[in-house]
């Protein structure tokens, strides 16, 4: 039950985000994917004729909802960055420990109650991306709906997006001066996403992304522990 | 995770040091340069190892040359082997009594791999448009994870797919294809199209979606086709890139399948040739051709070209060059007639010496020693690294997993390479951690584990060590050495730190 409260309070916390980033991403992406239906359908192929090789550009074509997933991309991270600085950083804990005034909790369970918070958070975000691809797919005015492929890279990038919130958790709780280690938790993650982000085998890059998250858990983990509030 | 980033710092900073003096250094150096060369003459030898060879129909060979340095002189010049200017003109109106041949990039090569990175933004899929003149009449998209293609029409309703199997209307009727390595897609002159040639590992199809057709052309389960040329296959329109005239020259595919080995698919009539060249011949770069008469291929050959035995000793290939780049070069270029079982017939044979080879020039030497001075502050454990695991493991994913291996090959490009200076850095380093060490020790698996670490990664181990390991030091009252405050007995003694008497009052002082 405890644990059930404190989930609630970091989640009511989350959710003006969470709201906001879902609006942003439906009424961006719905009037992004009817542009590119509009593009699709008035497709003309003019360099396309008889008698002629056709380039291969012609053929290699974006996927309808290519844009949407870019914006996913950097809601997810924007998502991560804000949730993670609401729970930890700003106004630090101050509405935490008020909270927990007649509500004795361990620390592993005030940690626990914030990271399934963020979770749920992302996970809400890929929920609105897979309505927004199941309207790509029954929508009348696209002719070729979205690739599995990408409404999967979709719910990715939410994953991503609580990389992010971890890596964000782990700099505010870091005692180390602003211009020395605090930030090494988004540079961390900084790191990955630079590591992450042009190779294409998706086996190979979701297995090192659970090693950050892992090594960025252990971290936080620790620190949350430990640290004098 | 602070060794990982030191690391990457230590790599960023040298990559950042390296461009630097490739931009403003390098950059202004090479640019001089060019203009000086421009100028020269070239003598004979240079400009018939610059020249494209052209056959005759009895073999008779000549010599095209354009000064593509020049633009005023962009004309081409023939010449027959002994030197005499027989022909000028303009290099796209060759006279026809020449041997057309298949250009070398023929097919385009896009790997659809490169277009499914994790960031969408270049991701792209195969999508074939059939057109009823300007409007769209149905998309067909190929879905990597199943490997068949899926039709919409202008409505978006699926209307079929395509497999190996053929258009069908259920998918549980489709068998995949497999991803393609090459592909090209067409227009026929006579409409009925677009047709698309697909090449995977080891098959090539024809699929015509208005027709709704797949045709198997070649398959060979154990072979890999490297690489394919079409000469006059497409039935294109005169005048348009690519054109073969039909009415002169067969339609033909040359596939590519082994060093030695190329498999002719011809047609008007319907033929597969395999052409075999000999074991113990190093010629390379096959063309094919076929008149309406007979067939014809074109084989280079050259003192460049490493024996076979050799290829496999990585060192003593590198020897082999380093010996042979410096004597003059001598080229063959042979042209056989082929039969219909692929046996061939010498027909003429052209030789040349050309001037060694610069493989390295003053700019890359240059740069290899400012690398050199650059990485002696690497960590010595990337030389290990690269010695020990990289070429005995790691290389190997350069064909399977590209990715792992660009990852690793960032640290093995900043490798010391055995530099003294790295491992005197090395040794350095860990004498410092010793003695600093020494006095803090808990226990002396901890003191090793941090030497053998600076002793790795010299300056970054050192940096991290000192990050994690710094305490203050006292003189220990029993034994009177240096010792650290983190623990409570003295490393040397085994003394504990004095305590304040239980009675004292600290505020009182009594």
């Amino acid at each position: 039950m405890r644990f059930l409260a404190l989930f609630k309070k970091e989640l009511r916390e989350a959710v003006p985000w969470l709201i906001l980033a879902t609006l942003l991403l439906l009424a961006i992406s719905w009037f992004m994917i009817h542009m590119k239906a509009y593009d699709q359908s008035r497709w003309h192929y003019n360099a396309i004729s008889n008698g002629k090789v056709i380039d291969t550009y012609m053929i290699f074509r974006t996927d309808i909802m290519l844009e949407s997933a870019v914006l996913m991309f950097f809601t997810s991270i924007g998502l991560g960055l804000s949730v993670g600085i609401r729970h930890f950083w700003v106004p630090d804990f101050t509405r935490t420990w008020q909270f927990l005034i007649h509500r004795s909790a361990t620390r592993s369970l005030i940690l626990s109650a914030k990271l399934t918070a963020a979770a749920t958070v992302l996970l809400c975000l890929s929920i609105a991306w897979l309505l927004l691809a199941g309207y790509a797919h029954i929508s009348e005015r696209v002719i070729v709906p979205p690739e599995s492929g990408i409404v999967g890279l979709g719910i990715f990038y939410a994953y991503l997006g609580f990389i992010v919130y971890l890596g964000t958790a782990l700099c505010a709780l870091t005692t180390a001066r602003w211009y020395t280690t605090r930030m090494f938790g988004l540079f961390f993650v900084f790191i990955m996403f630079m590591i992450i982000l042009s190779p294409t085998n998706f086996t190979f890059v979701f297995f090192l992304t659970v090693f950050f998250l892992a090594v960025l858990i252990i971290q936080i983990y620790e620190t949350f522990l430990q640290k004098e509030f | 995770m602070t060794t990982l980033l030191l690391l990457l710092v230590l790599v960023f900073i040298q990559a950042f040091a390296l461009e630097i003096f490739r931009t403003f250094y390098i950059y202004k150096k090479s640019s001089y340069q060019v203009q000086q060369s421009e100028k020269e003459p070239l003598d004979r030898r240079e400009r018939i190892s610059r020249s494209e060879r052209l056959f005759l129909l009895d073999g008779t060979v000549h010599l095209m040359y354009r000064d593509r340095q020049l633009p005023e002189n962009e004309s081409a010049l023939i010449y027959d082997t002994n030197d005499n200017l027989i022909w000028q003109g303009d290099p796209d109106e060759l006279p026809e009594s020449y041997l057309k041949w298949p250009p070398v990039r023929y097919i385009n090569t896009y790997s659809l791999r490169t277009y499914r990175a994790i960031y969408p933004d270049s991701r792209r899929s195969i999508v074939v448009p059939l057109l009823n003149g300007r409007e769209i009449e149905s998309l067909w998209r190929y879905e990597i994870s199943g490997g068949y293609f899926v039709g919409f029409d202008k409505d978006g309703n699926r209307i079929g797919y395509c497999g190996s199997s053929g258009f069908v209307q259920e998918k549980s009727q489709t068998k995949p294809l497999e991803q393609p390595e090459n592909f090209i897609a067409w227009m026929p002159i006579k409409g009925g199209g677009p047709v698309i040639l697909w090449a995977s590992k080891n098959s090539l199809y024809q699929i015509n979606f208005r027709n709704q057709t797949i045709e198997l052309l070649s398959q060979l389960p154990d072979k890999k086709i490297s690489r394919i040329q079409l000469n006059g296959w497409m039935t294109l329109a005169p005048g348009s890139e690519l054109y073969v005239d039909n009415e002169k020259y067969r339609p033909l595919i040359v596939c590519t399948i082994e060093e030695n080995s190329v498999f002719v698919i011809l047609r008007d009539p319907a033929e597969t040739i395999r052409i075999d060249l000999p074991e113990e011949s190093k010629v390379r770069l096959s063309h094919v051709t076929a008149t309406k008469e007979k067939i014809y291929m074109r084989a280079f050959d050259s003192s460049m070209f490493p024996p076979k035995e050799i290829t496999k000793n990585q060192k003593a290939l590198m020897k082999w060059y380093q010996e042979v780049r410096k004597k003059p070069i001598e080229n063959y270029e042979q042209l056989y007639e082929v039969d219909s079982a692929g046996n061939l017939t010498l027909l003429n044979q052209f030789e040349w010496t050309s001037d060694p080879r610069q493989t390295t020039s003053p700019e890359n030497d240059s740069m290899e020693k400012f690398r050199k001075t650059l990485t002696k502050a690497s960590p010595p454990f990337y030389d290990l690294f690269n010695r020990y695991i990289f070429r005995l493991f790691v290389r190997s994913l350069y064909d399977t997993n590209r990715d792992i291996f660009e990852l690793f090959r960032i640290f093995i490009q900043y490798a010391p390479s055995y530099n003294p200076f790295s491992y005197i850095l090395s040794l350095l380093m860990a004498g410092f951690v010793f003695f600093h060490a020494w006095p803090r020790r808990k226990s002396m698996a901890g003191l090793i584990g941090w030497i053998v670490f600076a002793a790795l990664f010299n300056i970054v181990g050192l940096l991290v060590y000192l990050a994690l390991n710094y305490t203050p030091t006292v003189q220990c009252h029993n034994c009177n050495k240096r010792r650290g405050l983190n623990t409570a007995q003295c490393p040397h003694c085994g003394a504990e730190l004095p305590v304040a008497a239980p009675e004292l009052n600290i505020i009182t002082g009594t």
